[in-house]
Formats: C-alpha cells, sequence, structure tokens
C-alpha cells in the first residue's frame, strides 16, 4: 500500500513536537478543533450547505423526534419545495411526493447511495428502505439532479437517504411504540463497537416488527424490517463497507375516493357515502357459476411484497489525492398488488396466447369463476459503481461509471378463492389457474431487461477564497428489451401475442455551476442543470410491434440563490426556472394497477424557495419555509381518440396555460422546538395550497393545513439504560379532513364528473375519467419508550 | 373516539382560519430580512467573539503572583488556561463546542527571557500601571504576561479556526459521511498570513484532508496581537481538526 511521505517540513515540525523542550517556543499545540457534521440547527431540518445548487438536508435529530417506524415522506415534508404526505400516519402505506411539480417517479432515490426507484416504471416505496432509527440523514436536491448519481429517471432532482455507520463502542437502542390503531412496533440494534486491532472492523444489525389497522375500511399492515451495516478496515487505506436490508409486507389498501364519496354526495364500493367508505367486509358469494363477478372484498385488495438492498464498497486510498472505489450492488424485489378477474373458460384458444382454453379449476366445467389475480412483479438488479476522486489543491475531479442491469418479470397469474374470501396463494407463487395446454394461467407475462449506465465527470475549481466553479456533464443512457409472452391479456391488447421490442434512450447531460462567498457569513450560488427520464418500460408493452413515438423527458434547470450562514440562524433563498421538454404524463390508477403514458410536451415552472432555521435560543429553536412557485403546460394536448384504430382523426385538447397538476402554489411550513433539560416539545405546521389534478384544470383539491406536536421526557440514566426517553407523537391533531392526490406526473387529461364541463370534455376520446384520491390520515397518537444501551 | 375529543370549536376556528396562520412563515421571513436590512440591534451579533477576546486582551492584567516553582527562565512556562476560564470569560467559542473541545492547557509560550526584553509598550504600559516591587519581579511579570498574551491569541486563533469550520457538503461526504482527526500545521505571519501548511496526520480520508487544508487555505487568519511572539515574524501552531458526528444527536439533555 502506498504510504503518505509528508513534506520534510512537516516531518520535522513532527519530530519537534516531540522533543518539545528544544523547540517548544517556535511550535503552540493549540489542541482540538471538532468539526460535527450536524448541527443543532432548526432541530436537524436544516444543514449548513455550501455548494452551487439547491439542497436541503435533514438529519437524525429531526428524525429521532419524529415517529419512528417507515416513514420518510413526513420526515421532509417541511423542507422547502416539498410537498409529500404519507397514506397513514404511521407511514406503514408509503405516500406521495413531488417537488417543483415533480412527482417520485421523476426524481432519483438513493439509499446509501443505491439507486431504489422501480427499474421499470421508476416508482418509489419509502415504506421498504429503511427504519428511521437507521437513518442519519436524507438530502433533497429539489431541482438538479447531482451528475454523479446513479440515475436514468430522474428529471426533477434526486433524495437519498444515508443509514447511520455502525457505532465504535458496543451498544444498542430498543424501542417500543404504542398508538391508536392498534399500532405497536417494535425495533432493537446492536452495534458490535470496533472489534480487533490491526485491521479493526465493526457492525450493527437491526430488527423491526410493526403493526397497524387502517384508519377506514378494514384491513392491516404488518412490516418486518431487517438491516445489517458493517465497516471494515481491511488494509491500513483500504475500507471495505457493506450494507443490507430486507423488507417483508403485506398491506391492505385503502380504496381511494371520489370528491363526490368523499363528500357524502353519493356512495362508494361498499355502500357508504362519505370519507369511510372503503373496500367491503363481506367475501363474494358465489366464485363459480355464471353469478361469478369481481367484488370488493377488502382481502382481494392486499400488497404483499419482499425486497432486498445489497450494497458494498471497498474504497482504496491510492495515494494522498486518489481515492478509488468500486461499489456492487444488488436490489431484489418481489410482490404483488392484489386484484381478482371474472374468466372464462369458454374464451377461445387465440386470446389465451394459443394454449387452449382456461380450465376452471373449481369444477373443470366451462362455467365463469372468480380468480384472485394479482400483478406480480419480480426484480433482480445488479449494478455497480466505479469511481475516482482526486482532492487536488485547486480541484476536486470526480470521474467515473455506473452500470446495471435490471431484470423485471411481470406476469399476472390466477389463483383461487372461496366464498370466505380465502386465497390460495397470496404471493402468488404457486399458480391455482391453468390453460388446456397445462401451462399456468397469465393476465400478463412479460420481461423486461433494462441496462442502464451512466460516465460522469464532475470537477469543482476552487477559484479563490471566494469562487468555486463547478463543471459538471454525464452521458446517461438505457436500453430497454422487451419480451412478451402471449397471454389471456384484453383482446385489443397486444399482449395476446408474442413479440419483443427493444428501445434505447441516452443524452448528454451538462451542468454548470459557482458560488461566490460575499463575506464570511453571505454567499451566492446559481447554476444551469440539464436532467433527463426515460418511459417507464410499460410503454413498450403498450406498444407492442407499432414504432415507438415517446421521447425521453428532458429539463433544464436555472438556479440562484443566497444563503447566510450565522452565528444564531440560517437562511437560505433560491429562485428557479423549469423548462420541461416533452413531459411525459403519467397516471397511475391504484385500483387497478394500471399506468398509461401520455406525451404533454413543454411546460415550464418558476417559483421561490426559500427557508430559516435558528439555533436553539434559551431552549428554542424555529424553522421556516415557503415555497411559491407557478407552472404552466406550454402546448394543446394532440391526441386521437383512445377507441380509434385507423384514420384518426387528431383531437386538440386545450392544455396550454394551464398548471401542472398537483403542484400548489403556494406551501409554507413552520416548525418550533422548545427543549430544556430532559423535556422537549415541538409543534409543526404546513399548509398546502390549492392543487388541480386534471390537465384541463376542471377538477381541484382543497388546501390543507395540518399540526404536528411531539413531546418527550429523558428519565435519568441507569446502568444498562443510557438514554431512556419517553416520546409522543400526536399528527394531524386539528383532524383536518382532505383529500391527496394519487396521480402522477400528468394524471388524468379531464375530469368526467365536472357537471359545468363534463358534457364538452367527455367528447374527448375517452381521456376524461372520474377521480379518485386518498383520504388524508386522521389525527393519530402514539407513545415510544426507547433506550439507548 | 379520538377525533371527537380534538375536534372542538377552538381547533375549527384554528382550521377554518388556516391560510393566515399558515402565512406566519412569511412575516417571519419579512421581519427577519427587514431586521437584517436595518441592522437593527436586536439581531445584532452578539458581540463577534474574536473582539471579545481582543478586548479581554487589551484589558489590565490581574496582578500574577510570581509561582514558587518559577525558577529558571529557560524552562517553558505551563500556561494552563482552563475549559472554565475560557467561557467565564465568554470567549472562544461558539455554543456547540464542548469544554473538552480546547486543549490550549498544552500550549507553550515563547522563551520568557526574550519575552522580557521585548516587551511591548503596551504591556510595559501595563506594568508600569502596578506596584513595581524590584527588577526581578518586572522581569517574571513580563514574562507571565508574554505567555497570557501568547496564549489569549491562540484562544484568538482557536476562536477563529471555529467560525470557519466546516464538514464538507458533496454527495460524496453525505453519503460516505467520512470521520477522522486530521492534524496540521500552520505558519502564519504577524499580519495572519498563511506563510506554510502541512498535514501531520492524515485522517484516512482525502475528502476530510482536502477540506481541512482547504478550510486553512481560504482564509486569512487574525493578526497577531503586538505583544505576542514578540521578535518573530512568524509562529506555527499545530492544530487536531476532528470531524465527527454527534454521538448522541438527540435534543433532549439532562443537563
Amino acid at each position: 500500500m502506498t504510504k503518505f511521505y509528508y513534506s520534510a517540513f512537516a516531518s520535522v515540525a513532527v519530530l519537534a513536537l516531540n522533543s518539545a523542550t528544544s523547540v517548544a517556543q517556535s511550535v503552540s499545540d493549540i489542541g482540538n478543533i471538532n468539526i460535527v457534521s450536524q448541527d443543532n440547527l432548526a432541530m436537524g431540518l436544516m444543514e449548513v450547505d455550501d455548494g452551487v445548487k439547491a439542497r436541503s438536508s435533514i438529519n437524525s435529530t429531526v428524525i429521532e423526534n419524529n415517529r419512528p417506524g417507515p416513514g420518510i415522506y413526513n420526515q421532509i415534508n417541511l423542507l422547502p419545495g416539498v410537498n409529500a404526505y404519507n397514506i397513514d400516519a404511521t407511514g406503514m402505506w408509503g405516500g406521495s411526493i413531488r417537488i417543483r411539480g415533480f412527482d417520485s417517479s421523476q426524481m432519483g432515490f438513493t439509499v446509501n447511495g443505491v439507486p431504489v426507484n422501480d427499474s421499470g416504471n421508476f416508482a418509489v416505496y419509502p415504506q421498504e428502505y429503511a427504519d428511521t432509527e437507521n437513518l442519519c440523514e436524507i438530502f433533497v436536491t429539489q431541482g438538479s439532479v447531482d451528475s454523479d448519481a446513479p440515475h436514468i429517471g430522474a428529471s426533477g432532482g434526486n433524495i437519498g437517504l444515508t443509514t447511520c455507520a455502525p457505532k465504535d463502542q458496543m451498544g444498542g437502542k430498543a424501542a417500543q411504540t404504542f398508538g391508536q390503531l392498534a399500532f405497536n412496533r417494535s425495533f432493537v440494534r446492536f452495534d458490535s463497537g470496533l472489534m480487533g486491532e490491526s485491521k479493526p472492523g465493526k457492525f450493527f444489525l437491526s430488527y423491526s416488527h410493526g403493526y397497524a389497522e387502517k384508519f377506514k375500511g378494514y384491513g392491516e399492515a404488518i412490516r418486518d424490517h431487517v438491516a445489517f451495516g458493517s465497516e471494515w478496515k481491511i488494509l491500513s487505506d483500504t475500507k471495505f463497507t457493506q450494507n443490507f436490508a430486507y423488507n417483508q409486507q403485506k398491506n391492505h389498501f385503502y380504496s381511494t375516493l371520489t370528491k363526490s364519496v368523499f363528500e357524502g354526495r353519493s356512495t362508494g364500493t361498499d355502500g357508504i357515502a362519505g370519507p369511510s367508505s372503503d373496500y367491503r367486509l363481506t367475501p363474494p358469494s358465489v366464485v363459480n357459476g355464471s353469478a361469478a363477478a369481481n367484488n370488493s372484498y377488502y382481502g382481494y385488495f392486499i400488497n404483499p411484497f419482499r425486497n432486498v438492498v445489497y450494497n458494498a464498497k471497498i474504497s482504496n486510498r491510492v495515494d494522498d489525492k486518489l481515492t478509488v472505489s468500486f461499489e456492487p450492488y444488488y436490489w431484489w424485489g418481489y410482490g404483488n398488488g392484489g386484484g381478482t378477474t371474472v374468466l372464462d373458460p369458454t374464451t377461445s384458444s387465440a386470446l389465451n396466447g394459443g394454449h387452449g382454453t382456461i380450465v376452471n379449476p373449481y369444477d373443470k366445467s366451462s362455467s365463469k369463476f372468480l380468480a384472485y389475480t394479482p400483478s406480480v412483479t419480480k426484480t433482480q438488479r445488479p449494478g455497480f459503481y466505479l469511481k475516482a476522486n482526486w482532492n487536488l489543491e485547486k480541484h476536486n475531479l470526480l470521474a467515473g461509471v455506473w452500470f446495471e442491469k435490471a431484470n423485471h418479470r411481470q406476469t399476472k397469474p390466477g389463483m383461487t378463492t372461496n366464498t370466505q374470501g380465502d386465497v390460495s396463494d397470496l404471493y402468488g407463487t404457486q399458480p391455482g389457474v391453468f390453460y388446456t395446454d397445462g401451462t399456468p394461467y397469465q393476465a400478463r407475462n412479460y420481461q423486461t431487461t433494462s441496462t442502464a449506465y451512466s460516465y460522469f465527470l464532475n470537477d469543482t475549481y476552487f477559484v479563490n477564497n471566494r469562487f468555486d466553479l463547478i463543471g459538471a456533464i454525464r452521458y446517461s443512457g438505457i436500453n430497454r428489451d422487451l419480451t412478451n409472452y402471449a397471454s389471456s391479456a384484453s383482446a385489443t391488447s397486444p399482449l395476446i401475442a408474442n413479440f419483443s421490442n427493444n428501445v434505447s434512450y441516452g443524452k448528454v447531460l451538462p451542468s454548470i455551476g459557482a458560488r461566490y462567498k460575499l463575506d464570511s457569513n453571505n454567499q451566492l450560488f446559481g447554476n444551469v442543470t440539464q436532467n433527463m427520464k426515460a418511459p417507464a418500460n410499460f410503454v413498450q408493452a403498450d406498444l407492442g410491434t407499432k414504432p415507438n413515438n415517446l421521447q425521453a423527458e428532458t429539463s433544464t434547470v436555472f438556479e440562484t440563490g443566497h444563503r447566510y450562514n450565522g452565528e444564531k440562524f440560517n437562511t437560505s433563498a433560491t429562485v428557479f426556472f423549469v423548462d420541461f421538454q416533452n413531459r411525459l404524463a403519467n397516471g397511475y390508477n391504484p385500483d387497478t394497477q394500471t399506468y398509461t403514458s401520455y406525451n404533454l410536451g413543454a411546460s415550464q415552472s418558476f417559483g421561490l424557495e426559500a427557508q430559516i432555521g435558528t439555533k436553539p435560543i434559551n431552549g428554542f429553536s424555529y424553522y421556516g419555509s415557503a415555497t411559491l412557485m407557478k407552472s404552466m403546460i406550454k402546448d394543446d394536448f394532440k391526441t386521437t381518440l383512445s377507441a380509434c384504430t385507423s384514420s384518426c382523426a387528431i383531437l386538440t385538447i386545450p392544455t396550454s396555460g394551464n398548471a401542472v397538476p398537483d403542484t400548489p402554489n403556494v406551501m409554507f411550513a413552520n416548525a418550533i422546538q422548545y427543549s430544556k433539560g430532559p423535556y422537549l416539545m415541538g409543534l409543526t405546521g404546513k399548509f398546502t395550497g390549492v392543487r388541480h389534478t386534471t390537465l384541463l384544470n376542471d377538477e381541484s383539491l382543497d388546501p390543507y393545513f395540518t399540526v404536528d406536536l411531539n413531546a418527550a421526557y429523558r428519565f435519568q440514566p441507569s446502568a444498562f439504560l443510557k438514554t431512556p426517553t419517553l416520546r409522543l407523537n400526536a399528527t394531524n391533531i386539528l383532524n383536518a379532513s382532505y383529500q391527496v392526490a394519487n396521480v402522477g406526473s400528468g394524471s388524468s387529461i379531464a375530469a368526467a364528473t365536472n357537471s359545468s364541463k363534463g358534457s364538452v370534455y367527455s367528447t374527448y376520446g375517452g381521456y376524461s375519467s372520474s377521480l379518485s384520491y386518498y383520504n388524508a390520515a386522521p389525527s393519530f397518537v402514539s407513545m415510544t419508550f426507547s433506550s439507548d444501551f | 373516539m379520538y377525533s371527537a375529543t380534538f375536534n372542538t370549536h377552538l381547533n375549527e376556528l384554528v382550521y377554518k382560519n388556516r391560510e393566515q396562520f399558515s402565512f406566519t412563515t412569511t412575516v417571519i421571513f419579512g421581519v427577519v430580512l427587514l431586521l437584517l436590512i436595518q441592522n437593527v440591534s436586536l439581531l445584532k451579533k452578539p458581540l463577534d467573539s474574536i473582539k471579545t477576546i481582543e478586548i479581554i486582551a487589551n484589558l489590565e492584567d490581574p496582578v500574577v503572583k510570581p509561582k514558587p516553582d518559577f525558577k529558571t527562565p529557560n524552562e517553558p512556562v505551563q500556561n494552563k488556561v482552563t475549559p472554565k476560564n475560557l467561557s467565564d470569560s465568554k470567549a472562544l467559542v461558539d455554543s456547540k463546542t464542548s469544554p473538552s473541545d480546547t486543549k490550549s492547557s498544552a500550549i507553550k509560550s515563547e522563551e520568557s527571557t526574550l519575552g522580557s526584553q521585548t516587551a511591548s509598550s503596551k504591556a510595559a504600559n501595563e506594568n508600569e500601571k502596578r506596584p513595581v516591587e524590584n527588577n526581578t519581579a518586572i522581569s517574571q511579570k513580563s514574562t507571565s504576561n508574554e505567555a497570557q498574551v501568547n496564549t489569549r491569541y491562540e484562544a484568538t486563533l482557536i476562536a477563529y479556526l471555529h467560525k470557519i469550520k466546516k464538514y464538507p457538503t458533496s454527495r460524496e461526504a453525505k453519503i460516505t459521511r467520512p470521520e477522522g482527526i486530521v492534524k496540521v500545521m500552520i505558519e502564519l505571519s504577524r499580519s495572519g498570513d498563511l506563510i506554510n501548511h502541512a498535514i501531520l496526520k492524515s485522517s484516512g480520508s482525502n475528502l476530510l484532508d482536502s477540506e481541512a487544508i482547504r478550510t486553512l487555505k481560504t482564509n486569512t487568519f487574525p493578526a497577531f496581537f503586538e505583544d505576542s511572539f514578540v521578535g518573530k515574524n512568524t509562529h506555527k501552531f499545530v492544530v487536531n481538526l476532528n470531524y465527527t458526528h454527534r454521538n448522541d444527536s438527540s435534543d433532549i439533555s439532562l443537563d
């Protein structure tokens, strides 16, 4: 291993220090200066930054004060630009996030640097990734994607989760939470502490189990999560780091409601009018026979999944300038989204992919029957990073390659059920319905191999003691190879025949930025960054053998801002302008678990994001953020009637000038905390303005304001319990009742139910639809007792 | 039901006026900006720590009795500055710095004879104000003053380092979160310019080493006091820059 040779002068200085009597006159040892990564600024909601782009970070101080569990979005919801919610108060059902009008499928997510967006449709499942006790930092880059980040689907910024490294001292942590809705969560973590003297290593292992019932309807969530992390210094300048997380979860879905049902003007699938409407308690009375029908029994709307994220990193310091690292990772996921279908054994073989007719699994008769037909997705996704980092005096140069090959297997098999609502196999691993040729029934059956890569070069040039310049360039690309095996899809779908298609996207994406220090407290920054997102893989499934006309969406982000880093408080303010081309509308219907993509053409957004955070003043800390923005679709949506198959007339839907869906013009957040001795109390409030939910802006959701409260008391430590703490978390204490959009990037074109315009827009080729939304989580209280040991 | 308990009239009132309430952020922002622009004393920094030290440094020294063991002027003076003394003077460090942060006790002063011979006029003036007992006493007093002045400069330097210190903020730093101690030497001129610098001991992370060097190189340090390091054009300081994470991130303490 390369040794470090210090300058002759330095060696002399070391010697000098060791023989104090002779040279004590010329050298003064002034001791230690501690530089702590996380400041006590704004109770952990703000971290000092000095980069060239808008970025907000939170750290474990605030994460620890929030309700423990898998909830990620509620942790960052107060940050500027962020419009996020968890579906329920525990975070076990996941949630939704939008920043500057970009949804989670347009943002790159990493956990310890590993990309975790779905490799097919870029969806994000935040409840899978981590237990909050293990998280040390979450950072949000609001618009300009980091050039060294492993993303091919990020046109609107990126979010990174970093877990805490294993601790140097042996010990651990245990936490037990009880709350309303039978919420019960246990967490335990063990830290080995440093082991070994010549090649020290350390690890941690944690396990959590959580359970909660739904706040409306019937059903529950059960989650088990195991995490492991280790660091090992295998050579004096070589470090080996590993992270592993296994998550297993089974959630019953929440039923989304139309505004009409939510407001009690009509009834939902369970016959109830009003916000408590959900899936039905009663299972179907007939599963075999002509009366068999789809049934909204809650037990069929379930989301079981398991996944593993593993990454290793070998980092080698080649010399005192160059560090090279190799980071292989592996992502495995298996899960489905529930659902039933009425199958007909008389359907011709041609509509069953040539496999013959469907065999009735109950009595081999030719009568119709009900089958449980979940959409199963299995992902195997190995990838790696190779990075070289030169830390020179005037430059910080980072060059690297990211590569991954994701195998995405998507099927829709059939399982049997009965009049008690039991399902033969919820995970869909043991098919229960077959064709006459013996092959298992499938309503979709395709495989996508997505090869994604990125080459990046990033240089930070420290021009002088005031001025930094950053130039970055990356080439990111993806090749998607989709092979479809003929299945029993609908008669009009290309999926009923075998086909394969191959689509590639790639683009050079530059970024330049600068930071200028006005004085020791004030600095200005700015950057121009280009981002790209490739279309999702389901586009290719819809495409069949037709040529692909969907282009990758690109965004160009212009940002400029000011930061003040003072002794008592910090502020930052960013003005941004985003120019968006070929914007992909990405609508998702959670009831049918289907997505649709449209090209919306161009759109633009501009706005201001600001935040302020204080250090504790007499025990009080404050954080506030404000987001003001305007988004505008620049093109009309040109399409054809969806039912039309040949010589179709072009239909122009007047979307130009409208706001981008689910993008509020205003958001404000306030958080205040008082901490004295063993007591702590915090109050947060967030206001989110009106959000349109259709491209025609003919339906919108009301603004809402939520208030959360947290309080904690720390008991005197004992020999075993080092930090015994009792914590109260009360969320949405005003019990505000409102709806939140579950729509994707583009959502629906028009609302079918709009009384004033519905009759007109309903002619728009079937692009209008009844929109349904999640209920916001009502007030919820939980108590947690935790301690380090 | 929990919701029924909380859904009081007051809550409804707050909720109905949520838009108005939510504007408090903007109001607070506006007020802060206004105060900043007008430089209102309310928000003025509570006297810069360095200035505080300088003021304290120029204050009259308390009469220091010669220590019994202070016999041989050639021996380095162990001028103990305990964290208690430092915090008493409200100087030094920002609030989050723990007292154990600074090991100033190991600070070594200039050779005492040199100090006594070339004490600055200010020190001399200060000495003049005090009762003069005999020549030996003056000599020892000057030496002691010199040491104290040097110590004060070192405290100033420590405070300044606390002001300019920074944990790296790059994406790489946020993901890898390196920890380690960079032991550095800086040689400063009397005016506070960085003449020379070196890493005496690496942290094991180039990211931290380069951040440390950049922190030192992009800043001009406080000038020496007139009566510190007298007779020397430059002086070398050694400091451990300890990049770390908080062990206990909680805002709750048992203080």
